[in-house]
């Protein structure tokens, strides 16, 4: 049965959840759900906010699926109404808009400890953490074409439809972020 | 991403902490997932009005219910599957017209099967509303399926 649900496309998930088959749309919040935690938390921060802005997102899902027309893939529309979710949480933070939150001497220090931690973990989680503390140096527009191309794996267009910008501005965005991340972690080792 | 030999330091740690980050699931999904499922079971669809009728007078459920259970209806047929339902009520909210869009499995007897659907959509409407009278049902059949997606996903 795991094996026939997994294979049940998206496009048709959509459709039985928007008739009220509610046992799809929890296939949809198993298949995404994880994904959409992973951007709004390195969007947020703030755990509190992180799972409001989902909840919000699959919230919006539920009720617009009736008459979601799939013009845009069903993932590339969750992520659309959670980056609204999350940017509508980010103005309302004093030092939102196209600044990082916190200063590179600070991120850089806590790099410095994390690296230098006996404790820690593994590589991989400590590496993640460092990814995930670089992140902050990011505005919220190029953390979110950074993350959906990088990590989730959305094409350019796909990333210009949620940010409702051009995959030329998509690209670009890329660019001065993936140079911020690397001159970050320069120092790693 | 993934490393090369002529990137920079910094290129390749960024490259090996990606893979670490696609891998990652967040902490505290399972239990945030059950309580999202909760929320999402309490939350309210908008949908029309649609009147019924019993014994004791009328009454209203929504539109929605109406196509959760039209489509749980046609799910236990084996040769059909609901694409859409769309309802039209007149101005004091009783069902005029029904229609059920539909595909079909490939093979299958169209007429036959659109009967098979009409059938079950008629009988779902009046263990639903009551006996409503004056209330028309289409069924359109716009698709053939080739393997239907599993009957039951729960």
């Amino acid at each position: 049965m795991d094996a026939e649900r997994a294979e049940v496309p998206d496009d048709v998930l959509a459709r039985r959840a928007g008739l009220g088959d509610r046992d799809a749309f929890a296939l949809i919040v198993d298949r995404h759900g994880p994904a959409l935690l992973r951007y709004a938390g390195n969007l947020l921060h703030r755990s509190d906010q992180v799972e409001d802005c989902v909840q919000d997102a699959f919230l919006a899902a539920w009720r617009g699926l009736p008459t979601f027309r799939g013009d845009s893939s069903l993932r590339t529309w969750l992520f659309t109404l959670a980056r609204h979710a999350a940017f509508a949480r980010l103005r309302r933070w004093p030092n939102a808009g196209s600044r990082p939150f916190i200063p590179v001497e600070e991120v850089q220090d806590r790099l410095r400890d994390l690296r230098e931690d006996p404790e820690r973990s593994s590589v991989e989680s400590a590496l993640r953490e460092a990814l995930e503390l670089a992140l902050q140096l990011l505005p919220p527009r190029q953390r979110t074409a950074w993350l959906l191309r990088e990590v989730e794996g959305l094409s350019y267009e796909e990333v210009a439809s949620v940010l409702g910008t051009t995959s030329t501005a998509v690209r670009g965005l890329l660019e001065r972020s993936r140079t911020t991340l690397a001159t970050t972690l320069e120092e790693w080792r | 991403m993934t490393t090369t030999p002529d990137q920079t330091h910094g290129e390749q740690v960024l490259a090996q902490a990606t893979e670490a980050l696609r891998l990652h699931t967040p902490s505290g999904w399972q239990v945030f997932r059950v309580n999202l499922l909760e929320t999402v079971r309490r939350a309210y669809r908008p949908s029309a009005p649609i009147r019924g009728r019993h014994e004791q007078g009328e009454f209203v459920v929504s539109c929605d219910v109406l196509t959760a259970d039209v489509r749980e209806a046609v799910d236990r047929l084996p040769q059909a599957e609901v694409t859409a339902v769309r309802c039209v009520t007149d101005e004091d909210d009783h069902l005029e017209l029904l229609t059920v869009e539909t595909g079909v499995r490939y093979g299958a007897h169209v007429p036959t099967t659109a009967e098979e659907v009409r059938t079950a959509v008629v009988a779902t409407v009046r263990e639903l509303l009551g006996e409503v009278e004056g209330v028309r049902v289409h069924v359109h059949v716009g698709d053939v399926f080739q393997e239907g997606p599993p009957r039951t996903l729960g």
